[in-house]
């Protein structure tokens, strides 16, 4: 690679990511990766990430653009991958600040639909399928408004150990 | 319950267990107050009530808001919040019940600090048990979380509610008339009226003072926190066995206030000293805050959270049915001619 071929090289954007999750590979744009994986694995793929290192002790690797973060062991081992899909009224200093707009399955199947058929936790809904954990939470849930929500996601975090 | 499996709440160090189980409850307890009228699973930006008209010639609806006041702040020094809602809701359809009409829905506000679930369940519930005891629903809620405006710790709560009633069966002050009986229907304390000068009597400024054990037994605390009697199931059992002629919540501004509020101009309210025994609550604030007896029932209910007028035949007949219905009742006095709106002696 020359010199300035890193500044040709387009920028990665969330809409070109497809991400399908099993309980022991991703496949990301055709990358196949374990589950669990190093950090460096998906750095590869997405590029550099923000650190954010959390008071409660959390370690997580932000990729702000694309919508993804994930959190870490101190090894460098991705747990957990969290996507964004819609912006939250109240985000976490770890969390992406954009949103993922590719797509995105799990085991196959469109990581919603998965969703549809978890418990229901009135503000999320949680499954495990095939050894992951699942767990996406509603995107206009609010403590504060008693008169239900609609069933769409803010995202979604899996698990992968 | 089993845990959550939410990375993003265990980092951001949030009990989101406890959370959803203050959810789950929160939803339990709103589930608990529908009754026959309530909408469910439409709409989910506003409540929705059907209105059932059987045996109602001219619907009249009948509204009602209010507050709980600084006795709040006991809760909060108690750390003490499932009965705070009672009062809420008893506020209300207590003053709409006053006309007459039956409580049909109930919608709460709560402003606080950092909305903690586990806490706005405790309120919520609250919130529910006076809806049950009012025969009302809880059609909806808002908590308002106000971040740096409010403390942390800190929250008020509001609450609005409808009833219905036929306009030819409005209780209005029409019928009062010379030799009425006033009945008074006994409180549960203080209710959610003067809780500034209680505060400001006994310096209420920290838990310690209200861990005090009164000779009745009870707590200082648990006495003030006591929740504020709902009359709407015993009062709307009254207006079905006789005529009532008037009725008036004790609210803010007292006995002294609220009596004469239902009754007509030249018409006054005699009440008779001694013909019920004032709580030991009230005597005792009296004592250690040195305040005038005027003074007392231009600002607390003085163990009548409730008067309604009969007719003089009917008194007995009325105290006996509220017994029935579960509360205690005492002829208090009588409608006398006069401008004062009312005297005690």
């Amino acid at each position: 690679m020359g010199l300035f071929d890193f500044l040709k090289k387009q920028k990665l954007s969330s809409a070109d990511i497809n991400i399908d999750v099993t309980n022991h590979i991703a496949t990301i744009n055709g990358n196949s990766i374990p589950v669990p994986c190093q950090l460096d694995e998906l750095t590869k793929i997405f590029g550099k990430a923000r650190r954010f290192e959390g008071g409660a002790g959390n370690l997580n690797y932000v990729w702000d653009e694309l919508g993804i973060y994930c959190y870490v062991t101190a090894g460098l081992k991705v747990y957990c991958i969290a996507i964004k899909k819609h912006k939250s009224a109240q985000p976490m200093p770890f969390e992406a600040s954009g949103t993922y707009k590719g797509v995105l399955t799990i085991c196959g199947e469109n990581w919603e639909e998965v969703m549809s058929k978890g418990n229901d936790l009135e503000i999320a809904r949680e499954r495990s399928i095939d050894g992951l954990s699942l767990f996406a939470e509603y995107t206009d849930f609010d403590y504060g408004d008693r008169n239900g929500c609609s069933n769409a996601y803010a995202g979604i975090e899996i698990k992968l150990i | 319950m089993k845990n959550s499996f939410s990375e993003s709440y265990k980092a951001a160090g949030v009990d989101v267990t406890a959370g959803y189980e203050g959810v789950r409850l929160m939803k339990k307890d709103v589930e608990r107050t529908n009754i026959p009228g309530v909408l469910t699973g439409i709409g989910g930006f506003g409540g929705l009530f059907q209105l059932d008209l059987t045996d109602i010639k001219e619907p009249v609806l009948v509204s009602g808001t209010d507050g709980v006041g600084t006795k709040l702040k006991l809760a909060m020094l108690t750390d003490k919040h499932d009965t705070i809602g009672i009062d809420a809701v008893a506020m209300c359809v207590n003053d709409i019940i006053c006309c007459g009409a039956k409580p049909l829905y109930f919608l709460d506000y709560i402003a606080i600090g950092k909305n903690v679930p586990e806490k706005v369940a405790e309120i919520v519930k609250g919130v529910a048990d006076g809806c049950v005891q009012a025969g009302c629903a809880l059609i909806g809620g808002e908590t308002a979380e106000h971040p740096g405006m409010m403390p942390e710790d800190e929250y008020d709560i509001a609450g609005y509610s409808t009833g219905v009633v036929d306009k030819s069966k409005i209780v209005d002050n029409t019928k009062v008339k010379e030799g009425d009986i006033i009945i008074g229907l006994a409180s549960t304390g203080v209710h959610s009226n003067g809780f500034s000068l209680v505060r400001k009597i006994f310096d209420i400024n920290s838990v310690e003072v209200l861990e005090e054990v009164l000779p009745t037994g009870k707590t200082l605390g648990e006495t003030l926190l006591a929740p504020t009697k709902i009359y709407v199931k015993p009062v709307l059992a009254l207006l079905d066995k006789m005529e009532v002629k008037a009725i008036s919540h004790i609210t803010g501004g007292g006995f002294i206030e609220n009596v004469p509020r239902s009754l007509p101009d030249g018409f006054t309210a005699k009440i008779t000293k001694g013909s019920y025994d004032v709580p030991f609550i009230f005597k005792h604030m009296q004592e250690v805050g040195g305040i005038s007896e005027h003074d007392m029932y231009n600002t607390f209910n003085m163990g009548i959270g409730m008067i309604v007028v009969v007719d003089k035949d009917n008194a007995n007949d009325a105290v006996a049915h509220l017994k029935e219905q579960g509360v205690e009742s005492y002829c208090i006095g009588e409608i006398v001619k006069g401008e004062e709106g009312i005297i005690i002696e």
